[in-house]
């Protein structure tokens, strides 16, 4: 049977007329023509998606480091008259940034390590400025979730960090301060998921330190470096 | 090569022989350092003692400013030790009138304050005693706490504390805990954290320790080097004992020490530091002179008295520079030693300056009174004399009233989370607790002192009436 001839009698009359109208037509030759040109730009289109998609994916998760600010330990804060990047602040300082990440609700960025890395330091340095213990009293305990990192001898000696007033503190004694002891697992969920950080740098000796600080993370390509901040301190003798 | 005995052994014996006969002399050695330490009198340690005490019966019981969500108080160690003068030091000195407070700062983190005491951790180490209340600092962790014992030979200090886990959170040192032996009197069986002295003094910021005068400092000239004796330290150590106590001062040391400092800063030009010490050597040198007086002995007085007239003639009339606290001290002992006109003269001053203290009217009515009763009271100067006598009680009672209202009042701020009591917590109530009790005795004082100048006032216009001639 012929599909596409109509069955009953008028029909077939109809459909002869409609045919007679177009064989050897310009006008149907034409319709004919875009019909054929607009099925293979749809098809053609989808298959560029696909080839675009195949070659560039979507986009991971990256790690965005926001509102990073480098300040002066407190109880030294009035020997510091300017805060920048050649500042050499008195002791150590205090750092402080948050992390997000700029992907979709279900991508997920996982922080491997916050990494102290000593550019310079100078045993002995002269620092330019003189200590006094005008503004230390007895302030009990140490701030929370803020990581105290110990500076000596060119290296972190120390590093601890206390989450909850009645939790445990975590010690570490490595340059990657998430290596302490009970671990801290830091993981960025969503992008409306802020990690704040706080870290206080201390040099314990006399000296003057230059130190990088960055994050490493992992996303679902692989691992990365996300640099924070550099610092400079001084503790004189 | 031969099995046996090589030179290079006998000398590697020999090395490690030197080593550990060695090794003990030097701990005896860093004793035999301090040997010259801390003698005090058994009712000093007594003292010292009691500082312990409350620190062992609040372990772990005591809400800290974290609890309740004050503010830490911004208190260094000479504001306690001035907290202490007035609340504390009342209670104890029964035991021993001589007792004092000395506040030692760690040179390497001086404090700016003329009476701190700057001297370096080895003079300290030597110094310290049990019942110090020590300030240590590392990382965020800045923290008061009080010496249990020290141990000079094994090289230890045990520290008692009511939040004995703050000291386990120091970074970068590693004490111990251990429980007081018995025989440690009020401490036994308490938690103590014990520190190596070399994280103590990696730790060590300030230290507050009691004594006597002449023990303290024949202890800190033997553990100070001379080039250490400096005028800082010899002036610091004249400010301690001028101004030991509210109504307690050791002047005529003090002021030699203050002198002695002076001089050799002005020779080493240190103009600023001459400066900044003129009124305390005024003052030290004005209260040794009714020290002096009360003694008898006039030709000290008189010397003091030149001493203070050629301070004037240098730095111009006492008025423009004196402080007032210095100017009531100068008051008060000038009237123990019945020296009415200085006492009234430096009362006056205060008042003019704080017209609000009642403690220069209160003084200055107690001096027209002695006054008036040891010249005798008549005739018109003496009504005039009266009169602001009663008008001076009346003032200081007024104003008494006010400055109890003022405690009132920081009681209401503490509740509502502000004020005084909330930033500075309790040392600032019991400053304010013996302040209180003071004003309960003055009141007392004040209204005798009127109600006399009033039966005095009826006497003199009864005499004067009597005495007119009749119409």
């Amino acid at each position: 049977m012929d599909e596409t001839k109509p069955q009953d009698a008028a029909a077939g009359t109809r459909w002869e007329r409609l045919q007679r109208l177009f064989q050897n037509s310009r006008l149907g030759i034409a319709i004919l023509a875009l019909i054929a040109v607009a099925a293979f730009v749809t098809q053609v289109g989808d298959f560029v998606q696909r080839v675009h998609d195949w070659i560039r994916p979507e986009p991971a998760a990256e790690l965005k480091i926001q509102s990073n600010t480098v300040r002066p330990l407190e109880k030294y804060r009035d020997l510091v008259t300017a805060s920048g990047p050649g500042t050499i602040y008195p002791v150590g300082a205090l750092v402080s940034f948050a992390m997000t990440h700029d992907g979709g609700g279900g991508e997920v960025v996982q922080i491997n390590s916050l990494d102290v890395a000593v550019t310079s330091y100078e045993a002995g340095a002269a620092c330019p400025f003189t200590l006094t213990a005008d503004q230390i009293h007895g302030a009990g305990e140490a701030p929370l979730r803020q990581f105290d990192v110990l500076m000596s001898h060119g290296r972190v000696e120390a590093v601890q960090l206390k989450q909850d007033r009645d939790g445990p503190m975590r010690r570490g004694h490595s340059s990657n301060l998430l290596d302490i002891d009970p671990p801290l697992p830091l993981i960025i969920k969503a992008t409306d998921d802020i990690e704040e950080i706080k870290i206080a740098f201390y040099a314990d000796d006399p000296g003057r330190y230059g130190i990088d600080l960055s994050v490493q993370y992992t996303n679902s390509r692989g691992s990365k470096t996300a640099p924070v901040a550099s610092v400079a301190f001084c503790k004189p003798q | 090569m031969p099995a046996g005995p090589q030179p290079g052994h006998f000398a590697y014996l020999l090395l490690a022989a030197i080593a550990w006969v060695g090794m003990p002399t030097c701990v005896r050695a860093a004793e035999s350092a301090c040997a010259a330490s801390r003698t005090r009198s058994a009712e000093i340690e007594a003292i010292a003692g009691t500082f312990l005490t409350e620190d062992a019966l609040f372990q772990g019981n005591t809400a800290s400013a974290e609890d309740s969500g004050r503010p830490v108080p911004r208190m260094s160690a000479i504001d306690y030790k001035r907290a202490w003068v007035k609340f504390l030091l009342p209670k104890m000195e029964w035991r021993d009138r001589n007792a004092m407070f000395f506040t030692l700062y760690n040179r390497k983190l001086p404090l700016t304050d003329p009476e701190v005491l700057n001297v370096s951790f080895d003079v300290y180490w030597c110094l310290a005693a049990k019942g110090d209340m020590v300030l240590l600092s590392q990382g965020s962790t800045d923290h008061y706490t009080k010496i249990a014992a020290i141990d000079r030979q094994q090289q230890t200090v045990d520290l008692i504390d009511r939040w004995p886990d703050i000291l386990m959170e120091f970074m970068g040192v590693a004490p111990t805990i251990l429980a007081a032996p018995s025989g440690s009197g009020s401490t036994t069986g308490s938690k103590l954290v014990r520190f190596s002295r070399s994280d103590f003094e990696r730790l060590f910021v300030a230290a507050i320790t009691v004594d006597g005068p002449d023990e303290f400092i024949g202890s800190l000239e033997q553990a100070l080097s001379p080039e250490e004796l400096s005028p800082e330290v010899k002036i610091a150590l004249g400010r301690s004992l001028l101004y030991a106590g509210e109504f307690k001062s050791f002047a005529s040391p003090a002021a030699d020490l203050i002198i002695d400092g002076v001089r050799s800063a002005g020779r080493a030009g240190n103009q600023n530091l001459v400066d900044q010490s003129i009124p305390a050597m005024f003052t030290a040198v004005a209260v040794a002179y009714s020290f002096d007086i009360m003694n008898g002995d006039g030709a000290a007085a008189e010397t003091a008295r030149q001493y203070l007239g050629s301070i004037e003639a240098r730095y111009g009339p006492e008025a423009q520079w004196l402080d007032d606290e210095d100017a009531l001290r100068i008051a008060r002992f000038a009237l123990a030693a019945k020296d009415w006109r200085t006492a009234y003269s430096f009362s006056s001053q205060v008042a003019k300056n704080s017209p609000g203290d009642y403690r220069a009217y209160l003084l200055r009515a107690q001096t027209t009174q002695q006054d008036l009763q040891a010249v005798g009271a008549s005739g018109d100067e003496a009504t005039v004399a009266a009169t602001q006598g009663r008008d001076d009680a009346e003032t200081a009672l007024k104003l008494m009233t006010a400055r109890e209202a003022e405690f009132d009042q920081r009681r209401r701020d503490f509740e509502q989370q502000k004020g005084v009591y909330w930033t500075r917590g309790v040392s600032a109530e019991q400053e304010d607790g013996a302040e209180r009790d003071e004003i309960k005795a003055y009141r007392r004082e004040a209204s005798d002192l009127r109600d006399g100048f009033n039966v005095l006032l009826g006497s003199l216009k009864g005499t004067s009436s009597a005495g007119q001639p009749q119409q």
